[in-house]
């Protein structure tokens, strides 16, 4: 019973960081474009708005998409350590969080392409391609997280940088995790890497079709994806946290981070990201990969 | 009777009968349910009998002793034969409705030898069985991809001609290595091998190469990748399934078999964590997954898609075996059932598009979700299993795979596992996209779902992905009582964990799934929770209530599938083009064929003849006059 309601909780909160992260987010990009922005928590209010209202659908399948999507990204969310605690029992393996994450996505993508408009279609193949950029050199990183630590699991990887701040991996392997914030960029569709979505091409891609709740639920899963995404990079190389608080705290630094350089570049086409991810985050990705081995 | 002869007689007999009775093809496809199904029984008693054994002695002499011909019911095997019979049924199931009046292909004979041969190349105990049955396999196999169309026996020669490259290699290598121990006893040739190693390096290894060569062409591991998306494309849609899920284990039972124990046991320097031919194998199984990866996401061709699908699943399943470690072996295994369940999943889901639609390229179908719901959940359950995501089967035999070459430190091939994993994303909802979603065409709108008899094993495959997927300890369990027969010290396996030989790893792929079903239901709350939704035609809303038909195009025009990946695959096309072995494989038949040319021209064409026999007459008085 405990469990079950944790796991409630654990869902709810990140859903609500993830929301408050996204509405940071455009308050820090509107001073960023001397703008006056959004209140912080605008977010939260349009995905009520937008779970209130009525909506559109096309057929069951955009339905069962929807739901798989926020269901593959919150299942996922419930692997991740929040300084070191975790809804339940597990051994938080990053190889089962890394496969978990992709039942989301693959919801979202039959979610849209079953819409049948054809700019959610390209904006999906456009997404599939670039997660193919960005897994490769992401993993790599891991990889040599995993080699150094004996252990695949993201809380012995967060747990062995306890201490000081100077134990932090980010001194330790300084290579390593400029390739994953790079990866990280493109995993959170922030540009230069934010093809898939493209709103002056293809009509923000996936999400052309979504309406009213639809919509809501797209919101959601990007703000569960955000949690984890932010929330792996602050266990791999800013020591987890001491406590949910300091975490949460690191996750947002890390975001905003890659909120600034959304502002501050221009867009890539597909192809050039995947090569530009195959080529500089790969090689610092491998470059970091000998070092730990030899 | 011998119940080992009785398994291998009756596929013989039912063939006989089937070919008298090919002209009732209710009867034959019925016969082959039931024969199928009397195999699998048979095959299930007969776990743990290890000492089943059927045996002959011949007349002949080879070598300075009589030949003995034996079938023996051994560990690994069986556990191929087991899971390869479940997967017939199965597909017998489908194909009984299938081949209908126009369906129907004919091919029940040679298919009912194809499966004496299958049992047979699984429990032969030597060499000359051993040999026999993968000829049997080979040429049955040749017919039945060509199955009397011109298209196919194109295909199918391509197939023919490489699979005797193998077997010739074969057959010099169990000679060679014949002439060492006078012996053609399989497990006694794997202790000679071991012992040629400490004493002949290179010999050892060219002999072992012959032998490599052979499994290779067989599970289309690089270079030999190519066959398969011209032999699958072509065969019979309800073969198709067999091909890729049982004909493409053959090369890796004998990996398993033969390779292996002698790669573990025999004196070879190490090269880091492994030993140099190990790491080779390992990084063919890379090359191989990768490679076809991308080839499969550029096919149109639905069955040209799996085809590569396939033989980037056999990548893994190489590299597994690679490692030599337990978790490796156990995942490698693992992943051959796996990959037979799931793909077999997918295939049945196409042959009944196929069957119902009449189109294999992917993008002149589409929108079949609204016709065939059913189908298209056997598919999206088999690629969720595919693309190794849990909770579905796929998932813990990649899982293992990846942890024990982590533990190996097989860094690179890791990776290479990653690429091919997250690229198999890409090519799996290709298909999906284009198949089942997006607009249905016009010409579609009186599609109907599969017949009764497609759906049930189509049913069936479902609850296994899930069941295995879930529950893991239904495979792992015998697999690890086969693994303990063969000297692995394993520990008997627990129904729901996987153990991992890296710290503080271990999953729970049970909670795992109670993990996802919570998310599941977090999620179903809160779409139930918020407003309603309506339902519309699709073309209502993005072409803002315009018709199509009014700017001269139909709704299904915007179906976005021909060029799925096109910026990808303009990225890829330099490097493609400078790669091709398959390329290479044509110019090299072309020049084959320019000097055969020449050659026959010799004796064909008038002054050929003259000239060929004014040389002969010339070396007959020489001869004659020399002698």
């Amino acid at each position: 019973m405990m469990t079950v309601l944790n796991i409630f909780l654990y869902a709810v909160a990140s859903i609500l960081i993830g929301l408050t992260f996204m509405g940071i987010g455009r308050k820090v990009s509107a001073r960023v474009h001397l703008r006056y922005g959004p209140p912080f928590y605008q977010s939260i209010m349009d995905v009520i708005k937008l779970l209130s209202r009525k909506s559109i659908t096309h057929n069951f399948v955009m339905d069962l998409g929807m739901v798989m999507s926020l269901a593959g990204l919150i299942g996922t969310m419930l692997y991740v350590p929040i300084a070191s605690h975790t809804a339940f029992q597990s051994n938080t393996n990053i190889v089962v969080i890394m496969y978990l994450m992709s039942i989301g996505y693959l919801g979202m993508a039959m979610a849209v392409a079953a819409s049948g408009n054809p700019n959610a279609t390209i904006g999906v193949s456009r997404a599939l391609t670039m997660m193919l950029g960005f897994e490769v050199p992401f993993f790599t990183v891991v990889l040599g997280l995993i080699i150094f630590n004996h252990s695949s699991s993201v809380a012995v990887i967060a747990a062995s940088q306890a201490g000081s701040i100077w134990n932090w991996n980010i001194w330790h392997m300084p290579i390593g995790y400029l390739a994953a914030e790079i990866a990280l960029q493109a995993m959170l569709g922030e540009k230069p890497f934010d093809a898939m979505v493209a709103p002056a091409e293809i009509a923000s891609g996936p999400m052309v079709e979504l309406s009213g709740k639809y919509l809501g639920l797209a919101f959601l899963t990007h703000a569960v994806s955000i949690f984890v995404e932010t929330g792996l990079i602050v266990n791999f190389f800013f020591g987890g946290g001491a406590n949910p608080i300091d975490f949460v705290f690191k996750q947002l630094i890390v975001y905003l981070v890659a909120v600034v350089f959304d502002n501050v570049f221009p867009r890539y086409k597909i192809e050039q990201a995947v090569k530009f991810l195959w080529i500089f985050p790969m090689a610092l990705a491998v470059i970091q990969l000998l070092l730990i081995v030899f | 009777m011998d119940k080992m002869l009785m398994l291998l007689i009756i596929p013989l007999l039912a063939a006989l009968l089937s070919t008298l009775l090919n002209k009732y093809h209710k009867v034959v496809w019925t016969l082959f349910v039931v024969v199928s199904g009397y195999i699998s029984y048979t095959l299930l008693t007969m776990f743990g009998n290890w000492d089943l054994v059927w045996s002959t002695k011949l007349n002949f002499e080879l070598f300075n002793s009589n030949i003995t011909l034996a079938f023996a019911n051994n560990p690994l095997g069986w556990f191929f034969a087991f899971f390869a019979s479940a997967i017939t049924l199965l597909i017998s199931i489908f194909s009984l409705a299938y081949n209908d009046e126009k369906h129907n292909s004919k091919i029940t004979p040679i298919w009912f030898m194809l499966i004496f041969a299958n049992l047979g190349i699984f429990f032969a105990k030597d060499w000359l069985l051993f040999f026999m049955m993968w000829e049997v396999m080979g040429w049955t196999s040749y017919f039945i991809v060509a199955h009397g169309k011109k298209i196919s026996a194109k295909a199918a020669r391509f197939y023919l001609s490489l699979s005797l490259v193998g077997t010739s290699s074969l057959l010099l290598g169990i000679m060679l290595i014949a002439q060492k121990t006078k012996t053609f006893d399989i497990q006694t040739s794997i202790k000679a091998m071991i012992d040629l190693f400490s004493t002949n390096h290179s010999m050892a290894l060219f002999y072992l190469g012959l032998f490599g060569l052979t499994f290779f062409i067989k599970s289309a591991v690089f270079p030999f990748y190519m066959w398969p998306s011209k032999a699958y494309a072509e065969a019979p849609d309800d073969f198709t399934p067999f091909l890729s899920a049982v004909m493409s284990k053959y090369g890796v039972y004998g990996i398993a078999l033969f390779i292996l124990p002698i790669l573990q046991k025999a004196n070879i320097p190490a090269l880091g964590r492994i030993n140099g031919p190990a790491y080779l194998l390992a990084w063919m199984g890379a090359i191989t997954a990768v490679l076809a990866t991308i080839l499969a996401i550029f096919q149109t061709d639905m069955k040209k898609l799996f085809a590569y699908s396939s033989v980037s699943n056999i990548g893994y399943v190489v590299m597994g075996l690679s490692t030599m470690s337990i978790a490796g072996v156990q995942g490698a295994l693992f992943h051959s059932v796996n990959h037979m369940v799931f793909k077999t999943a997918i295939f049945l889901s196409l042959a009944a598009v196929i069957y119902r639609t009449g189109e294999r390229d992917m993008h002149k179908v589409g929108g079949l979700v609204y016709r065939m719901p059913l189908t298209f959940m056997t598919y999206l359950l088999a690629i969720i299993a595919a693309a190794g995501i849990p909770p579905l089967n796929g998932f813990p035999s990649k899982w293992l795979i990846v942890q024990a070459l982590i533990s190996k430190r097989m860094l690179f091939v890791v990776i290479a596992m990653i690429f091919a994993s997250t690229g198999a994303f890409m090519y799996l909802f290709r298909c999906l996209a284009s198949v089942f979603l997006g607009q249905l065409p016009e010409h579609l709108k009186d599609v109907k779902e599969a017949p009764v008899f497609m759906a049930i094993p189509m049913v069936i495959l479902m609850v296994a992905m899930l069941a295995i997927g879930v529950i893991p300890g239904i495979v792992l369990k015998p697999l690890n009582t086969v693994l303990a027969a063969l000297g692995y010290k394993v520990s008997a396996a627990s129904w729901t964990t996987l153990h991992s030989s890296l710290a503080n790893s271990d999953v729970n792929i049970t909670v795992l799934f109670g993990i996802f079903v919570a998310g599941f239901v977090v999620s179903a709350i809160l779409y139930i929770i918020s407003g309603k939704q309506t339902k519309v035609a699709q073309e209502d809303n993005y072409t803002a209530g315009e018709d199509p038909l009014d700017w001269g195009t139909t709704p299904d025009r915007f179906n976005f599938s021909y060029g799925f990946y096109q910026p990808f695959k303009e990225m890829f096309n330099p490097l493609l083009d400078k790669i091709s072995f398959d390329r290479w494989m044509s110019a090299f038949g072309r020049n084959i064929e320019r000097i055969s040319c020449a050659l026959s021209s010799l004796y064909t064409k008038g002054e050929g003849a003259v000239l060929m026999f004014c040389i002969g007459v010339v070396l007959f008085i020489v001869g004659g006059w020399l002698v």
